[in-house]
């Protein structure tokens, strides 16, 4: 399958000027309009439906925290592209079977759909990223925009390491 | 003009830039990285993911060869692959990033063909200087760097000057004690692992913070033996000592019979040149011959110091890999369930009964076991449990339940395999003219060849520390013995001997075909040992400082 052009997508910052002054910070808090971050936020909701005592893909700011992965320059752009283009391909595929794209889908059609493009070559990395990032919103310090109030460290009783980082990227 | 110019400033640099410092000397170190301070680091798992101290590989790359089934060599580059072979771009380099096992080569290692015979396929030659010339400067890092652990004897245990190290070990897991028992009932010796960490407050540095977060991180108290910490910082103090950051040395210059100036890009790409008595680099293995292949000129037209075609020949790594074994909480009594989840202490023991072994009746150089907990990284030990035992990829219920017990149910022990990479016609560092870094410097081409020997060996290894495992009752024992190279441990490309066709460097490691030219990173190694290679980096580095001294009087 070949990979799609980039497909420009936009976000709308909730309360803009409330966050003006830390627009530096590594995610966003996004109200989703376009793809690829509508769907993803879905698949987010599929692949950590609340259980177990996780928190929810919105309470760690799973989405938001990938809006800053897809700025970030230290991500190879061949990963952005894949992220976005396995949006695409997974449309392809429900569109195929059930002819809707998949946040038009329910959630046993959704499940299905999840099985079936694990067991693809493509659609298991692509997950593989998905979940990777999801997790790196979960457990990264809070400094970055997500984990909010260390909420995924204090459903695994993780204490971090001192000392924190006193700022996103203090590094440059 | 400076006494003494230093490209680099990692392990192969600190002691000379030290010693001379301390000496007298002038001496100006450049280095490509930025100048990061103990209080620039934090315990930040997302910058270690995105590789924050190393170039970003769009700007700064290598292109890497390797041979695929049919025998051909495919050539790919670093950005567009997993490979990356930066290992800390800073001052202070990647000592700055290390873990700090801190183990001594054996006698042996220095006359590897002698003792044990050559292996097919490979170009093991001895060292041109034996165990007891490196001694005394394993000794004076021990001292000067700072080492932690206890002597314990056991069959491969090398000879010491000093009885004892001068720091007593740090603060130990309890699992240590499971560990040291096990192999008590196997009969195996084992024994704390030496770190460059100190314990306490000392040589002007305060001691470890037991943070949880050690290898591939900063070190934010200076416990840590890095470089800068333990020798740069006290250099510049000297007065006599100036470090550029951000300064990418790309040429030296030469006559027929010494080097004359090294040329590099400063913060703002413009180009310096400076001038010096004496040159040594030490940028890290591969970089270091890189820099060597991309100085070319009338003198030496394929390279400088490449007469011979010997620069970037024979590029080592370390070879073994790694293993791990799960406890449950479930199959340990109570009591025990507190004993597995302490954090911050180490757990440091290391097994060497097979640093030498027979095989088909035939003694053969063996290597070393490491074991360590699992590292406190979240996010990944989050990723190590995102599939199930048949490898099928998880999600929901499945995988939150399975977080959950790998975070408060259970904690994996891991190992590590160390043992030689042999040295190969086919493994080496040369330059790719039709690639170019941001500066438009062709780039390093690094060609990957592992020999199965090595293979073979780590295998034997990994069983043996599976006994251990076993014996203490681990479960879900796992190992994963690579012909991979570890990119974070270089050495070669720049061999010293005694014969100038063959090596680059004299027992000194200095240039033979330039009189003030020095090469003190690991590049001067012919064989690696079965231990990581920084302590032995700083060794000789001192021992090659003492020799600089001599020639300023």
């Amino acid at each position: 399958m070949q990979r799609r052009k980039f497909i420009q997508y936009s976000v709308l910052l909730i309360g803009s000027t409330l966050f003006a002054d830390k627009i530096k910070l590594y995610s966003l808090h996004v109200k989703i309009l376009e793809e690829p971050f509508q769907t993803i936020a879905k698949i987010h909701d599929d692949l950590f439906t609340p259980s177990a005592g996780m928190p929810k893909p919105q309470d760690f700011n799973a989405i938001g925290f990938l809006e800053g992965v897809m700025r970030d320059p230290r991500v190879k752009d061949t990963q952005k592209e894949f992220i976005k283009d396995g949006v695409s391909w997974l449309n392809i595929v429900t569109n195929k079977i059930y002819r809707h794209n998949y946040i038009d889908l329910n959630s046993n059609q959704r499940e299905i759909i999840l099985q079936h493009i694990a067991s693809k070559e493509w659609g298991n990395d692509w997950l593989w990223y998905i979940i990777n990032h999801a997790f790196e919103a979960m457990l990264s310090d809070p400094v970055y925009g997500a984990n909010t109030n260390e909420i995924g460290w204090k459903w695994l009783d993780f204490i971090p390491g001192e000392p924190r980082p006193p700022r996103v990227n203090p590094y440059v | 003009m400076y006494d003494v110019c230093i490209i680099g400033s990692g392990a192969g640099a600190g002691p000379v830039a030290y010693e001379l410092a301390h000496n007298g000397q002038k001496v100006l170190v450049l280095e490509k990285g930025h100048y990061y301070t103990r209080e620039d680091f934090f315990k930040d798992e997302l910058a270690i993911r995105r590789d924050v101290y190393t170039p970003p590989l769009t700007q700064q790359q290598h292109v890497i060869q390797t041979q695929n089934e049919k025998g051909k060599w495919i050539s790919v580059q670093a950005k567009d692959s997993n490979w990356n072979f930066w290992n800390g771009s800073m001052v202070g380099g990647s000592s700055n990033l290390m873990s700090g096992y801190f183990l001594r080569l054996k006698p042996n290692d220095f006359k590897l063909k002698t003792v044990y015979g050559p292996i097919k396929d490979t170009n093991i030659v001895d060292w041109p200087i034996s165990y007891n010339d490196l001694e005394p400067y394993y000794d004076k890092v021990e001292k000067i760097v700072g080492v932690s652990g206890k002597v314990v004897q056991h069959p491969y245990m090398e000879p010491r000057s000093s009885k004892e190290f001068p720091f007593p070990p740090l603060w130990e897991q309890p699992i240590s004690s499971w560990i040291d028992n096990a192999c008590k009932k196997l009969d195996y010796h084992v024994f704390p692992t030496p770190r460059a960490i100190l314990p306490y407050p000392a040589l002007g540095r305060l001691g470890c913070s037991y943070s949880n977060f050690c290898g591939s991180y900063g070190c934010a108290t200076g416990a840590k033996g890095n470089a800068r910490s333990a020798l740069l910082d006290s250099a510049v103090k000297t007065g006599n000592c100036t470090i550029i950051s951000d300064a990418f040395a790309f040429k030296i210059d030469s006559d027929s019979k010494q080097a004359t100036k090294v040329s590099y890009f400063d913060k703002n790409n413009n180009i310096q040149n400076i001038q010096a008595k004496i040159f040594v680099v030490a940028c890290q293995a591969i970089e270091t011959s890189r820099l060597l292949l991309n100085s070319k000129n009338v003198h030496f037209p394929n390279g400088l110091l490449n007469n011979y075609n010997q620069v970037g020949k024979n590029l080592i790594f370390s070879a073994g890999g790694t293993g791990h074994g799960t406890f449950e909480f479930a199959n340990l009594q109570k009591s025990k369930h507190k004993d597995l989840m302490v954090r911050g202490a180490f757990v440091n023991r290391t097994i060497q009964d097979w640093y030498e072994f027979e095989n088909h009746g035939k003694k053969i150089k063996g290597g070393g076991i490491d074991f360590l907990y699992e590292g406190a990284n979240p996010t990944y030990r989050a990723m190590t449990q995102i599939y199930d035992k048949n490898s099928k990829l998880i999600w929901g219920i499945k995988l939150q339940q399975k977080l959950k017990h790998a975070f408060l149910s259970s904690r994996v022990l891991n190992f590590e395999i160390f043992n030689d990479w042999s040295p190969t016609d086919n493994c080496y560092v040369g330059v790719d003219e039709s690639v170019r870094d941001k500066w438009g410097i062709p780039v390093g081409l690094i060609r990957l060849n592992s020999n199965p020997h090595d293979e073979m060996v780590g295998n034997f290894l990994a069983q043996k520390a599976v006994n251990v495992l076993k014996q203490m009752g681990a479960i879900d024992i796992q190992t994963n013995i690579s012909p991979s190279p570890s990119t974070n441990l270089q050495a070669g490309g720049c061999r010293f001997g005694d014969d100038k066709k063959s090596s680059v460097l004299d027992k000194n490691c200095k240039a033979h075909a330039l009189n003030n030219l020095y090469v003190t990173d690991g590049s001067f190694m012919p064989t690696g040992g079965s231990v990581p290679y920084t302590f032995t980096i700083y060794a000789n580095s001192f021992r090659v400082a003492d020799v600089i001294k001599r020639r300023f009087g």
